[in-house]
């Protein structure tokens, strides 16, 4: 096959198609003009209009501006008449404060707001005064209302190590019962005649069903047996007769609407995207689902609304919100509102100029490149030039020195789990950790200069944190809390440390973030007891000899770190604004980077010291949202 | 082609249903053109829709026994020439910027919807010269040949040729490990 051959069938398999609505937009503005030119051509035997044009020309352009005005306007116009509703409400709830984690919802009367705060309170609040009131501790997870106002359903876990369960807290008394002992973890909705839930059940990392528990009977019927690693969301309908849920194949979705007792179901599977987070409209004639397609450049995530009636999807579903992509629905209440938070994940990579002999800071953090949002893994290049970047399909390369993209490396149907990234000392690997296209997790290497990418190492989870050996013949991994060495030549895994699992979480030891020493004879990692991390220990590549590098005192923690080029220092995260630096063996850590001007919600993590010594790279995060409730979006009957 | 005139004979006379089934019968083609012309989606959809109303605009002037694919093929090679001389190479898009930074929320405005396949395309095309681009796009997608491709260009077809090999030669070395045998 030559190339022009090849060529040919690049061009018949790239493929171009148009946005309904927006197709429907451009061809009214080009109708418009058709229209008005033939108008025109017809009132060319009006001489008067004709004489006024001619002897004055800058008629000529003030018709032509306004003819171009209106076609400017036109888009704007369809859509507010046509497609979207013109007088949307958008209010924002003040009373909720934003340090809300994430499955916060509002009560079917719209005027209290349940949510979880960072220390797993469960917590409501008056949307009107902001008084906060706290019912619940060690809550995780979304919160559900009961359909009459009175209880609030979560997953409370037991601190001890113990089962969790699903509690309903009274809102009246403060009163708690359990719903049910050891359920899924991740709760999705309650049946409005209490008696049925709907869960999301992880069966291990990458793998989960979406099932409904009838609490009583305990019986449980599987809605998606696997849901492709999607965190895909179920909900009961009003009349609590059926659920909207949704699966995912690919870049297409399917919207299910199933009866509860499993005697009818339909599907719509049309949607040019993927879809998520379905919400009924409070009288169950709607689904409203967050639907993303992807253009060239950025993807488009709107709000579009499918008719029910009966038991069935009617017609098409239209957009009713555009650009939603920063907006997460959280439900819709009784009284119409449908309440979501908005904001965004800000997420960037900073580079921080260092001394490698002293391990000072020689200048202020910089920020290289902003992205949207947490870093799914970066590393550099062995000459210090590049940094390679996680993205959704592949690998990018960016400039190390201005962060402008240099390239993208594609690799088709693996999917980054964001768990680290490392490029061989020689240049020719970079080593992930990823699931491939049937969900099986491992360590992946891709081949630099041809985009190859093989499973080294195949696991039945997802291992993270692949380092190489500066030799580049090794790699060191983290998997189910152990650190792991491989030789490249012979994919046989040997495991450098030894985890417990003890009574409870306290006595857990567990053993992470995996860096080889500079000259290759041992690997140092972070080591855990229970949720204290405050240790790197280094263990020779033999497994004969474990040393401890570095031990955090005043209850400072180690959440990630790396190791100068020379091995005379490490750099090191605690889990918030700064970066922190400390000789090795024996010396006082110092700080050398903070990022506090970046607001309450920055932390700065995963430190990366250059392959020249001379800058350490590291991931910033940083949230800002606010809650609000939409209303009157709904398409005219 | 007999349908085509049949269109444009329609179109002269006013008929916007004529428009709607040119609309619909062409601009995927010019879409697709225009994006590995340009090598920017935003770009390709304004000048798609310039050609349409160009079209529209100038309905009366197109001659009922011409080519209307061709027609509408020149207006976009002149159009893209236009926008090349008066705003230079857009700059590549800002890496990954945050959803933050793209402005406030407006109706759906994006027209096209392209694969992945069609980014790496327009990716590679854009490494090369417009008059490269043109000539190996009008062959493969356009269906057009070395002569036709010379009068749209006023060039030679010597000159035409070169350009095409040029241009593939390029091509190969950005990807022909990428392109599937």
């Amino acid at each position: 096959v030559n190339f022009a051959d090849k060529m040919r069938r690049l061009f018949d398999s790239a493929t171009v198609q148009t946005r309904v609505p927006t197709d429907e937009a451009v061809f009214e503005k080009i109708r418009t003009a058709f229209t008005r030119t033939v108008d025109g051509q017809s009132a060319q035997g009006e001489p008067s209009s004709w004489k006024f044009i001619a002897t004055r020309p800058w008629a000529k352009y003030a018709i032509a501006a306004a003819v171009l005005g209106i076609i400017a306007l036109l888009p704007l116009g369809y859509g507010a008449t046509k497609l979207i509703k013109g007088f949307i409400s958008i209010r924002q709830l003040p009373a909720i404060k934003p340090e809300l984690v994430e499955g916060g919802t509002l009560s079917p009367d719209g005027k209290r707001f349940a949510g979880l705060t960072r220390a797993s309170e469960l917590v409501v609040i008056d949307t009107a005064t902001g008084a906060r009131r706290k019912l619940a501790q060690n809550c995780s997870g979304r919160v559900v209302w009961s359909a009459d106002g009175s209880e609030i359903a979560a997953i409370q876990r037991d601190p001890q190590g113990g089962k969790h369960a699903a509690i309903a807290v009274s809102l009246p008394t403060g009163g708690m019962r359990t719903l049910m002992e050891d359920p899924p973890y991740h709760l999705q909705d309650w049946s409005p005649d209490g008696k049925l839930m709907l869960f999301r059940k992880s069966l291990k990392l990458g793998l989960e069903s979406v099932v409904m528990i009838h609490l009583e009977s305990k019986k449980e019927t599987v809605l998606v047996a696997d849901t492709g690693g999607w965190p895909l969301s179920a909900r009961f309908s009003p009349e609590g007769d059926l659920v909207a849920y949704i699966t995912r194949q690919g870049d297409r979705s399917t919207l299910h609407l199933r009866a509860v007792e499993g005697t009818r179901q339909v599907e719509y599977a049309d949607f040019p995207g993927t879809i998520v987070s379905p919400q009924w409209s409070p009288d169950g004639a709607y689904v409203v689902f967050k639907g993303t397609q992807t253009g060239l450049e950025r993807r488009f995530t709107d709000l579009w609304a499918l008719r029910v009636h009966g038991h069935e999807f009617v017609g098409a579903p239209v957009p009713v919100v555009p650009d939603i992509e920063q907006i997460e629905l959280s439900n819709w209440a009784r009284n119409g509102q449908l309440a979501c938070r908005m904001g965004f994940r800000l997420g960037g990579i900073f580079t921080l100029p260092v001394d490698l002999q002293t391990g000072q800071a020689t200048g202020a953090p910089r920020q290289l490149v902003r992205l949207g949002g947490l870093p799914r893994g970066f590393c550099w290049s062995p000459d210090g030039e590049e940094i390679a970047l996680c993205q959704e399909l592949g690998l990018g390369f960016l400039s190390a020195r201005t962060g402008a993209k240099i390239r993208d490396f594609p690799v088709p149907g693996i999917h980054a789990t964001g768990r680290g990234l490392s490029w061989s000392p020689d240049g020719k690997f970079i080593a992930q950790a990823c699931l491939d296209p049937e969900r099986k997790g491992g360590v992946f290497l891709g081949t630099v200069a041809t985009g190859e990418v093989r499973l080294l190492v195949p696991q039945e989870d997802v291992a993270s944190n692949p380092t190489w050996s500066p030799d580049s013949q090794s790699l060191a991994y983290q998997y189910k809390g152990d650190i792991y060495v491989v030789s490249i030549a012979d994919a046989q895994p040997r495991r450098l440390t030894s985890s417990t699992k003890g009574e409870g979480d306290k006595s857990a030891r567990s053993f992470s973030h995996p860096v080889f020493a500079p000259d290759g004879g041992s690997v140092a990692y972070i080591a855990a007891r229970g949720q204290k991390s405050d240790t790197v220990l280094a263990t020779t590549i033999d497994g004969t000899q474990t040393r401890e590098v570095f031990h955090a005192k005043d209850g400072q923690s180690v959440n990630a770190f790396d190791w100068s080029p020379d091995g005379r220092h490490i750099v090191f995260t605690p889990g918030d604004k700064e970066v922190w630096c400390v000789a090795t063996p024996g010396g006082e850590p110092f700080r050398i980077a903070d990022i506090s001007d970046l607001g309450g919600e920055a932390w700065a993590w995963w430190p990366e010291w250059s392959p020249r010594g001379d800058a350490v790279i590291f991931a910033v995060i940083n949230e800002k949202y606010k809650y609000c409730v939409m209303e009157d979006f709904l398409p005219e009957e | 082609m007999w349908q085509d005139q049949r269109l444009v004979w329609r179109l002269r006379r006013g008929k916007v249903e004529a428009l709607r089934l040119i609309y619909d019968q062409y601009k995927l083609d010019l879409l697709k053109l225009a994006i590995i012309l340009t090598g920017d989606l935003h770009h390709a959809e304004d000048v798609v829709q310039d050609v349409f109303l160009k079209l529209a605009g100038s309905y009366d002037r197109i001659s009922a026994d011409g080519n209307l694919k061709n027609f509408l093929i020149t207006c976009l090679v002149n159009r893209i020439r236009t926008l090349h001389r008066d705003r230079g190479r857009q700059q590549a898009a800002q890496f990954d910027r945050p959803a933050a930074e793209r402005g406030p929320a407006s109706p759906p405005e994006q027209w096209a919807i392209v694969n992945e396949r069609m980014q790496r395309l327009s990716a590679a095309m854009a490494e090369l010269p417009l008059e490269q681009r043109e000539v190996v796009t009008l062959r493969f997608e356009g269906g057009m040949g070395f002569r036709q491709i010379a009068g749209i260009q006023k060039a030679s077809i010597n000159t035409v040729q070169g350009r095409y090999r040029y241009g593939m030669a390029k091509l190969r070395s950005l990807l022909d490990g990428e392109v599937e045998t």
